[in-house]
């Protein structure tokens, strides 16, 4: 295996020093800016109300255990987030996707998002016995589910591996909200 | 849904990626269309996996296998620069 190289910072250019006090009050301009990027985000968040749209809750995906619906993947749950994520069939785990890897590698406490009654899981691209190697390989904590052909309409309409979708459960209807 | 960026955006070089509003002498290694989540040659998060022992064969091809193109994979980044 070859080590991968990470260059060094050491010869980088530096900020200039200043006292507690200069430094404080740079602090302080920035943190401005800071507290209304903030407060935007959490106008974005707390007005973040969109209709819904009505989804197949037997849409088939296919899981550990064989093709399983949709609504399944909610595990009694009444929401469900799910990241769409890219395969590359046929290539080695070296060549798949930069991206997705980089978001679901930061994916591995689920707990809070159970406490709201969300669940959390990876729909994959492409074949199962590839993804769920690659899931083995990575040591992902959460469950993972390759979108069958046939689904793939139905879920993605559209748009592209690579996104994120929340769901939600009302009794045996599924709808897409975000 | 990825907080290694919020945690670079605190440190002194941010992401170190090309369109930052750097100062000259600042690392900026990384590009932000393509291996900014790549390290020689694979994304990033595998090499603990494989420092760990862990195995990376996908087993072998499936059928039909294509070369779906994926917007986030470009070119590698370029060697670091002195």
């Amino acid at each position: 295996m070859t080590e991968p190289h990470v260059s060094p910072i050491g010869v980088a250019a530096k900020p200039p020093v200043a006292d507690r006090a200069a430094f404080q009050a740079e602090l302080d301009r920035l943190r401005t800016r800071e507290k209304a990027h903030t407060r935007e985000g959490d106008a974005i968040a707390a007005a973040r109300r969109l209709p819904m749209v009505q989804i197949d809750p037997r849409t088939p995906l296919t899981g550990a255990d064989g093709t399983v619906p949709l609504i399944d993947l909610f595990a009694g749950r009444s929401q469900l987030i799910a990241y769409f994520h890219m395969w590359h069939p046929g290539r080695p785990a070296a060549q798949q996707c930069e991206g997705c890897t980089f978001s679901t590698s930061h994916v591995t406490e689920p707990a809070y998002l159970h406490s709201r009654d969300v669940g959390y899981a990876v729909l994959a691209e492409g074949s199962y016995e590839e993804a769920s190697r690659y899931r083995d390989f990575m040591g992902y904590p959460v469950p993972w589910y390759a979108v069958p052909q046939d689904s793939v309409d139905r879920l993605v309409a559209g748009r592209h591996f690579g996104i994120l979708a929340c769901y939600l459960r009302d009794g045996d209807q599924v709808y897409e909200t975000y | 849904m990825a907080p290694s960026y919020g945690l670079l955006d605190r440190t002194v070089y941010g992401r170190q990626e090309d369109w930052e509003d750097s100062p000259d002498g600042w690392p900026q290694r990384w590009g932000s269309t393509g291996g900014q989540f790549q390290l020689d040659g694979r994304p990033t998060a595998q090499w603990p996996r494989l420092r760990a022992g862990r195995d990376d064969d996908l087993g072998p091809p499936p059928d039909g296998g294509s070369a779906r193109t994926c917007p986030l994979h470009g070119e590698p980044p370029a060697a670091a620069t002195p």
